[in-house]
């Protein structure tokens, strides 16, 4: 059966991934040096100061549904496994990263750039984009391991229901 | 706000803990000596107030964790909202969450079953046992909760910054219309 709650919560799982994923890279590598290129530096701060917000109300938004889309996921699943388990660590991690980045260094970006270009943006940006690229490759190392858990046996099984 | 927080994050493990001990010990029992009425309560409704507990706890500690993490003055808006949306989204939470701990905790013996038995004697290593699974039961139920909870923080947090980002752009857009040119 392809319309299932199963699959419409996995569906809704895997486009949450694809959005918060697809968004990061697409600001880090394609809109930011396009940006740098293209821009007067003014010009190039009042669009990379919104970008930084509406990026991060997306970001935001698909890692939230991403968490309650993926509990309802193991709920059909009905099985534990000790991968399960380091991924749903490693999801954590990445909300608290994510939090910090839009939620300290994007507002104080969004703060701090207000009034024009400051002398400490650009390190905060530098910070901003080390934190995302951190939060991208452990999206990634999740992304990763949900292939052990669906396409191969998942390693230990820690529970499961019979 | 954070007081409020910590109140009834201390609130829900103190309840949390007293339904858990009572569950695994089966201590409804021992109230039924005392009031039968309210023991008969106490026997119908300390599982809920267990698994809500646990869904209460895991998702204020998760609130608490992730509001250290942003600006102060992001702090207030985005705790209270999210006390407001983790309230209502509460029995939700709960429920899958009690679920999920239920994988895996048949209570079909184990390890630590034998150990306890060979320790303490059949009679009391069996109450222990009980009284052990409940527990671990309580806190997958905390950690399934917790993760929930910070997905709904990060929500609220998108929600609180675009709102006043959306108020400031709006600030700017007249203070530009209201410069001369």
């Amino acid at each position: 059966m392809m319309l299932t709650w199963r699959m419409l919560i996995l569906f809704i799982h895997v486009t949450a991934v694809i959005v918060a994923l697809g968004g990061s890279l697409f600001s880090t590598f394609a809109l930011t040096p396009i940006l740098a290129d293209e821009l007067a530096p003014a010009d190039r701060l009042r669009v990379s100061r919104r970008v930084v917000r509406r990026l991060g109300t997306i970001v935001l938004s698909a890692l939230g549904v991403l968490v309650l889309t993926g509990l309802g996921n193991v709920m059909f699943m009905g099985v534990i496994t000790l991968l399960f388990a380091i991924k749903l660590v490693l999801v954590a991690a990445v909300i608290v990263l994510a939090v910090y980045q839009y939620g300290t260094i994007g507002t104080r970006i969004w703060r701090v750039s207000a009034a024009g270009p400051d002398p400490s943006l650009p390190a905060l940006q530098q910070r901003f984009r080390k934190v995302g690229l951190t939060v991208g490759a452990l999206v990634l190392l999740i992304v990763y391991l949900s292939l052990g858990l669906t396409r191969t046996s998942g390693g230990i099984i820690l529970a499961g229901v019979r | 706000m954070r007081r409020l927080i910590r109140k009834l994050t201390l609130l829900s493990l103190l309840a949390g803990t007293i339904a858990t001990f009572s569950y695994g010990a089966e201590a409804h029992i021992a109230v039924r000596y005392v009031d039968p009425q309210l023991g008969a309560w106490w026997d119908a409704n300390e599982f809920l107030i267990m698994k809500c507990s646990a869904a209460a706890l895991g998702m204020l500690v998760a609130m608490r964790v992730a509001a250290r993490f942003i600006e102060e003055r992001l702090r207030a808006a985005t705790l209270g909202w999210s006390l407001v949306v983790c309230a209502l989204a509460l029995m939700p939470v709960a429920t899958v969450s009690s679920r999920l701990a239920r994988i895996g905790a048949g209570g079909q013996g184990g390890p630590a079953r034998d150990w306890m038995i060979a320790r303490l004697g059949y009679g009391a290593g069996i109450v222990l046992d009980k009284i052990f699974l409940a527990v671990v039961y309580f806190l997958k139920a905390v950690g399934f909760s917790l993760v929930a909870g910070l997905g709904i923080f990060a929500m609220v947090l998108a929600a609180v910054t675009t709102l006043q980002c959306s108020a400031a752009i709006a600030v700017e857009a007249g203070e530009h219309r209201a410069s001369p040119q």
